[in-house]
């Protein structure tokens, strides 16, 4: 007697605010709850759907679902290093290394069209807190819809692009004898092209991350 | 069942014995599987078999599958190729355990 979609739903609920968030890690125990659950309503079809999901999760463990939550927590942290390393190194073709070469350049050269150099690394400031509104917006954004693991950990990852920004925002109060120095320009923009390039790559990783959670679990909203 | 605590350590063991010989298998057909070979003597509890899977998973010898049954979506569990190696390491290390065992508690009737 396989369940009907309510009864599914209903199970996702219950998992869900037993604290397993994640889709990933539901989808297994939703499973294994309706194979019992199919099991004893096949012997039995009139018995409490709700009482016999708290009688399979009460004889799941002593400790609930913590030991599960910890070990596939361990289990996908290692895929996603192993992934997003995969993925990194992907990212990192000659293509790319090329832009970000000619973007650092075309900035030393943008910089000498400014008369106020002031001015220009606060447009590069800007444009940086930018970036940083950006992922914020999204990881907003994605945390609505159906939760992965893997892709929480990217997203989580990302966060670093923040503590860099507010690191760049800090070295910006510059003195005017700084702003007047062309190697501590030269620095500012280097650090600047390298938090763009992790922004670029960081995206990256997280859409090769997100392709892979939409291949096995598709028709799913991530 | 006062011998479970005998298993628990070669829950590992079980698990990828069990894939060896299946291709694939999803969580609660491995708890089904055993029950029926054991004859109901020995019972893998979800809180144990899950947390296992997992932590096999981690270390790259089984890989997950995940396919629409039903309703629903289910995870199957297959060895990677390191997992068939460690599969054939862990049988054997068994082997080797079962007979140790068998010459302790009984010397005269060794598995030889």
């Amino acid at each position: 007697m396989e369940l009907t979609k309510e009864q599914l739903l209903q199970l996702h609920n219950y998992i869900y605010v037993s604290g397993i968030k994640f889709y990933d890690v539901r989808t297994e125990l939703v499973d294994h709850f309706a194979n019992i659950l199919e099991q004893r309503l096949a012997e039995n079809p009139d018995l409490n759907f709700k009482v016999e999901i708290e009688k399979i999760h009460r004889n799941f463990s002593d400790k609930g679902f913590s030991k599960l939550v910890k070990q596939k927590t361990k289990s996908v942290t290692y895929k996603f290093f192993k992934h997003s390393l995969q993925h990194l190194m992907s990212f990192f073709k000659i293509p790319k290394i090329l832009i970000t070469g000619l973007l650092f350049v075309v900035l030393l050269k943008v910089q000498l069209f400014f008369s106020n150099t002031e001015n220009f690394f606060l447009t590069l400031m800007l444009f940086s807190v930018l970036l940083m509104l950006i992922i914020g917006f999204r990881a907003r954004k994605r945390n609505k819809k159906e939760q992965f693991l893997s892709l929480s950990l990217t997203l989580g990852f990302m966060q670093v692009f923040h503590i860099l920004v507010m690191m760049l925002q800090f070295s910006y109060s510059r003195s005017l004898e700084s702003l007047a120095n062309t190697t501590h320009n030269t620095i500012f923009i280097a650090c600047f092209t390298i938090l763009f390039l992790f922004f670029w790559s960081g995206e990256y990783v997280y859409q090769q991350n997100k392709l892979m959670v939409e291949k096995q679990y598709p028709n799913i909203f991530i | 069942m006062g011998n479970q605590k005998l298993y628990k350590g070669s829950l590992q063991t079980i698990i990828l014995k069990l894939l060896a010989s299946n291709t694939k298998m999803y969580g609660y057909e491995i708890t089904q599987k055993v029950k029926e070979l054991t004859k109901g003597e020995l019972k893998i509890t979800e809180g144990a078999l899950y947390p296992a899977l997992h932590k096999l998973e981690a270390d790259g010898l089984l890989d997950v599958e995940v396919a629409k049954v039903g309703n629903r979506l289910r995870k199957y569990y297959k060895l990677t190729e390191n997992g068939t190696k460690e599969t054939a390491n862990k049988l054997e290390e068994m082997q080797e355990f079962l007979k140790t065992m068998q010459h302790l508690v009984n010397p005269k009737f060794s598995l030889e």
